[in-house]
């Protein structure tokens, strides 16, 4: 198996604000960020249970990219029905907009979905899509 | 290194022509499809390198998810597999939004929009390379 190789991308109004969120919200670590030496972020890398998403801030002057912003769906595996429980509490007291309430779904999933502040969906569950790979 | 657990999700107007472009533009293929009686695409799981990329159709998904505008990275395992895949990538039809370069940060990439505007990169720089 190797590590992720299809990564989730995207750009934000305010990426330092975004990134603050998905560290302090989410717990995303900050694995690489690049200013753009105008108080924005050019990229930045950030990781969680190993897997990365990359982001930056809007370029403006129309550029293509920056329809992207806020459009995002995101797909996270959970590492247990605890770990769901606790993102849940803590994206609720971020005061994040839920879409999904926590519910266990009919293909097994402990899982719950949420928008962060600049608009993008993220999903948690437990269910693994990758799991029978492993094998 | 653990398998992906962040995987991004799109929504195209017809998912079973969008998972037959992205087998012929990128040789992503499918790793686990549901489908309604009549054929639709209700979600769709389709593989590259050992990772996922999660689609579904626009019409009828009940959570109103996002359209167009996606961006997905890809991470080539050689810069022959990056010349390949934009060579199958422009004959699908593909639109370049950046054409094959060696970047400044040592990647041999490019970038691409499918048919309904999200963009796809495909570079050999490994953001997630051992040290």
């Amino acid at each position: 198996m190797t590590h992720q190789t299809i990564i989730p991308a995207f750009r934000a109004n305010d990426a330092q604000a975004l990134i603050d969120w998905l560290r302090d919200t989410i717990g995303f670590s900050e694995r690489m960020i690049v200013p753009d030496g105008d108080g924005g972020i050019a990229h930045a890398e950030l990781e969680w249970r190993g897997s990365l998403v990359m982001l930056g801030s809007a370029r403006g002057n129309g550029d293509q990219l920056d329809e992207s912003i806020g459009r995002a769906s995101i797909s996270m595996t959970a590492e247990s029905n605890e770990q769901v429980d606790a993102l849940y509490r803590r994206v609720q007291d971020a005061g994040a907009t839920i879409t999904v309430p926590l519910e266990d779904t009919d293909y097994g999933s402990h899982a719950f979905t949420a928008r962060d502040p600049e608009g993008n969906f993220w999903h948690f569950g437990t269910y693994d899509p990758l799991a029978a790979m492993e094998e | 290194m653990p398998h992906q657990t962040v995987i991004p999700s799109l929504r195209y107007e017809d998912s079973n022509r969008a998972i037959q472009w992205l087998n012929d533009a990128f040789g992503i293929t499918e790793h686990f499809v549901v489908r309604d009686e009549a054929g639709k695409v209700e979600h769709a799981q389709l593989a590259w390198r050992g990772s996922l990329v999660m689609l579904g159709d626009l019409q009828g998904d009940m959570h109103d998810l996002p359209h167009r505008h996606g961006s997905i990275s890809m991470t080539a395992e050689s810069a022959e597999q990056v010349d390949q895949t934009y060579a199958r990538a422009v004959a699908a039809g593909a639109k370049v939004i950046q054409p094959l370069t060696d970047t400044d940060y040592g990647s041999h990439a490019f970038t691409v929009e499918d048919y309904e505007g999200n963009h796809w990169h495909l570079g050999t720089y490994d953001a997630l390379a051992p040290e």
